[in-house]
């Protein structure tokens, strides 16, 4: 009896035994929805095409949001100090210079493009002070690349809604 | 409780017989029998093994769920784009790349054309651009119609030109050919913003007109 006391006196403490080892849900909670805003801020989806442009806004535009048929993005890229003269013309990691050159060579990977994908529908990105004389010989470019595939060419023009 | 008793039964077994009225008290002999059954090695062993089961858990697993539900449903349904949204615009199609300087065939009139066919001569939109703001343009439009001082007055001018399909009033069908004819240093948000016009009018054949 005298050997019981002290065990007894013990478990005045903890009235059901030792402690028992359980899962401290608190921090995995913090983490699991750290992760979760963390995905939210950063993951991006067939944007990555998608230069930093200030593109057009109109306003109360008529357009429609994005769909998730095929599509290319094509970035026509102003110059630094002057945003009206076109520097570069980018999509889906290439680069074409903006003289006849280029443009012949974006006709070309755009008429791969549309031999894989009759439907394809391109994204035009443009910046909204780019003069209009930079941007028709693109649109012919993706004229001329469509017709080479034998297909109609489908563009989007890009807006951003205020 | 148990407490209680074993001080009973340990102040029953110092006080002598004086307070000796443990018989108004019939659960001490079998607390005693209790207590020292329950210090029993095995009894013990039993004892602690039943006390070391968990009693209460929480069930993660249906936290874990909800938890990767959200997970997936925010990755699948954030759009981070910046609120980008498209004009359709259906490019003319050219028979071949280099036909450029040849005479096209569009233009030769196919010899079964009706001889009773409406003009389909587009609405031409002049659009330049005077400066680099907003608000630095100037449109006109070809023909005898109202010329407007601003994309929401030219939006009006071509809204009210179309066939109202319940009164049949108005010029021009939903399909007309509505040519947009930006000069080559009009900036691309002025020559967005008359197509944005000429699609909210209600017209579905916006073309834009290619530079010589």
């Amino acid at each position: 009896m005298s050997a019981a006391h002290p065990r007894r006196r013990r478990s005045r403490v903890y009235h059901r035994g030792p402690a028992r080892v359980v899962a401290n849900l608190t921090p995995m909670i913090d983490i699991s929805f750290l992760l979760i805003v963390f995905f939210v801020l950063v993951s991006q989806f067939g944007d990555r095409d998608a230069v930093p442009l200030r593109l057009p806004t109109p306003v109360d535009p008529a357009s429609t949001p994005p769909d998730q048929s095929g599509r290319t993005v094509i970035s026509l890229v102003p110059q630094a100090d002057d945003s009206s003269v076109i520097a570069s013309i980018q999509t889906a990691g290439r680069d074409f210079a903006p003289d006849r050159a280029g443009r012949e060579e974006l006709s070309l990977h755009l008429a791969s493009l549309y031999r894989s994908t009759p439907e394809l529908r391109l994204n035009v990105r443009a910046d909204r002070r780019l003069q209009y004389r930079f941007v028709e010989p693109i649109l012919r470019a993706v004229a001329d690349g469509a017709a080479r595939a034998g297909t109609t060419p489908r563009v989007n023009l890009a807006i951003v809604r205020e | 409780m148990t407490r209680g008793r074993l001080d009973r039964v340990t102040s029953t077994m110092t006080d002598g017989p004086d307070s000796f009225i443990i018989d108004d008290l019939p659960s001490d002999d079998q607390a005693e029998k209790r207590l020292l059954k329950a210090h029993s090695p095995r009894r013990a062993r039993r004892r602690e093994a039943r006390l070391s089961r968990p009693i209460m858990a929480l069930a993660m697993t249906p936290m874990i769920d909800v938890v990767f539900q959200l997970l997936v449903y925010f990755l699948v349904t954030t759009n981070f784009a910046s609120h980008e949204e498209f004009f359709r615009l259906d490019l003319p199609r050219v028979e071949s790349a280099t036909a450029e300087n040849e005479p096209s065939a569009e233009l030769a009139s196919p010899p079964d054309a009706d001889p009773f066919a409406l003009d389909r001569e587009p609405i031409r939109v002049l659009v330049t651009s005077t400066g680099a703001e907003s608000n630095d343009y100037r449109l006109e439009i070809v023909g005898p119609l109202p010329q407007p001082e601003s994309f929401e007055a030219l939006r009006r001018v071509l809204r009210d030109r179309l066939v109202d399909p319940q009164t049949g009033a108005g010029i021009y069908q939903s399909n007309h050919p509505v040519m947009l004819e930006p000069s080559p240093a009009t900036t691309w948000e002025h020559s967005v913003e008359a197509f944005n016009a000429a699609v909210r009018a209600g017209y579905t054949n916006v073309i834009f007109q290619a530079l010589p």
